[in-house]
């Protein structure tokens, strides 16, 4: 019985847990949000579109995403396609997953702050002579990416922690690290709560981040 | 007399079951100051937005010096070469809405110049002289660089006139620019009118200040249920009109 911790293991898991933080975590959640951004607004515009052939695909993409676990999605991505010869690594199958996944859900973020701006504001574009493509650039967007902030944020902080599942495809992040070296010494309960601290410390900082943020684009002078 | 500037001819627009404006016509000539009155919904505001092509009319047609609209020509409402029509008409008018509707996440004087540096192509150098220039007249000179959030009501809604100003439309439109101001902010933004009117703007406004339009105006046009049912000059209009709904309107307005 390992009645006692060993806490020895706790000073040695330290840099292999950052690393698996740094060279995992952090670029599998920075890169899949940004394009998921992407991905995301084009999305939000095609629901939004007077025409149909962009609408419905849109909103096809969302329910399905929404509407199903992103464990399956993620094992539909590196274990299904290969059935029908589509063979990816774990690196770019995680990041497809998380891509496609955030999305997803911003686009829905998107699409409402964009419908939040009054539309005595594309009245006002109009009246000035901008076009609607002016108009979302110069006026709309702006304003809907500062009521979206909070909620992005929330998907960020999210896919921070979903990424984890990302261990399960071999993607050596901060999980997989912790696993790794628990495996072979039991130290499981220890690992796991070192690991656990450490994705809490980075969500403490994206959440420090949005405050900043949020303060930066509330539009009132610092006089 | 000369041609008007304006020429408005049998304008019709329905929202659904609503008749919004039942055969509008109308002429102003340019320079002058034409108040349009009447009880709320009579389509006052509906007229305006026909003239800034912000409501697209079912019939009728709109002129704005070179500019013709007519919108019973049967062309496609949502096609492409209407669509360039009605931003052409458009542009021949700035308008100065009720809640001024300034753009928040910009500052004073990218909200005078964005119009004119996308839309007219001036260079930002050129479109912000002519703002600061704008901004002198209106007495706004040191709130260039503020964020519209920072600035009164009543700076606010000058702001909203330099703007509308800053790309030298032929017409000005102002959709009740005092309603959704504080008393004694109204007077700041009735005497900013005045101004432009002294100087030759040509007017259109919609307004519940009567007394504003009968010093200012030079035609007052009432209406009622969506049609024009009086319009004169501000003394036959005001002092006395011949519709019994024009006179029940009026003495309810003025009994106060």
């Amino acid at each position: 019985m390992s009645s006692f911790f060993d806490w020895s293991l706790v000073g040695q898991s330290l840099v292999p847990l950052a690393q698996g933080m740094v060279l995992g975590t952090i670029p599998l959640t920075i890169i899949s949000f940004s394009i998921g951004l992407v991905l995301a607004l084009v999305t939000a515009l095609a629901r939004l579109s007077p025409v149909a052939a962009f609408r419905l695909p849109a909103a096809a993409y969302i329910s399905a995403i929404r509407g199903t676990p992103l464990l399956l999605q993620l094992f539909i991505i590196f274990f299904g396609l290969p059935s029908i010869g589509i063979v990816l690594d774990p690196w770019p199958s995680a990041i497809v997953a998380f891509s496609v996944n955030v999305g997803a859900y911003a686009a829905e973020t998107i699409r409402g702050a964009i419908i939040a701006v009054p539309e005595s504001q594309w009245e006002a574009a109009t009246s000035i002579g901008l076009t609607r493509n002016q108009a979302l650039r110069f006026i709309i967007l702006p304003q809907a990416a500062k009521a979206a902030i909070p909620s992005l944020s929330n998907s960020l902080i999210s896919l921070v922690k979903d990424t984890s599942l990302a261990s399960v495809v071999l993607v050596t992040d901060l999980l997989r690290k912790a696993q790794e070296i628990a495996a072979p010494t039991y130290q499981f309960f220890l690992l796991y709560l070192v690991a656990a601290v450490y994705y809490w410390i980075v969500c403490e900082l994206l959440n420090f981040g949005q405050r900043k943020l949020e303060k930066r684009v509330s539009w009132k002078a610092a006089a | 007399m000369s041609t008007p500037l304006i020429s408005v001819q049998n304008l019709s627009k329905n929202f659904g079951s609503v008749e919004a404006l039942i055969d509008v016509s109308f002429e102003i000539p340019k320079g002058s100051v034409t108040a349009i009155i009447g009880p709320s919904g009579s389509g006052k505001s509906t007229v305006l937005r026909c003239l800034n092509s912000l409501v697209i009319p079912d019939q009728g047609s709109v002129r704005i010096g070179q500019v013709v609209v007519n919108f019973t020509d049967g062309s496609k409402p949502g096609s492409r070469s209407r669509a360039a029509e009605l931003r052409r008409l458009g542009l021949t008018t700035g308008t100065v809405f009720q809640g001024n509707h300034l753009f928040p996440n910009l500052n004073v004087l990218e909200n005078i110049t964005l119009g004119p540096v996308r839309v007219q192509g001036k260079s930002k150098a050129e479109a912000n002289a002519l703002a600061l220039e704008l901004l002198e007249t209106l007495g706004l000179s040191d709130k260039a660089t503020q964020p519209v959030a920072n600035l009164s009501g009543g700076q606010q809604q000058r702001v909203g006139i330099a703007r509308a100003l800053a790309l030298q439309p032929q017409v000005l439109l102002f959709d009740e620019p005092t309603s959704a101001l504080d008393p004694e902010l109204v007077a700041d933004v009735l005497d900013a009118i005045k101004t432009l009117a002294a100087s030759g703007w040509t007017i259109v406004l919609v307004t519940h200040e009567m007394r504003f339009a009968r010093k200012l105006a030079n035609q007052v046009v009432f209406m009622d249920q969506g049609r024009i049912v009086e319009a004169g000059t501000a003394k036959q209009v005001l002092d006395s009109p011949q519709s019994t709904r024009a006179k029940q309107f009026l003495e309810r307005i003025l009994s106060h």
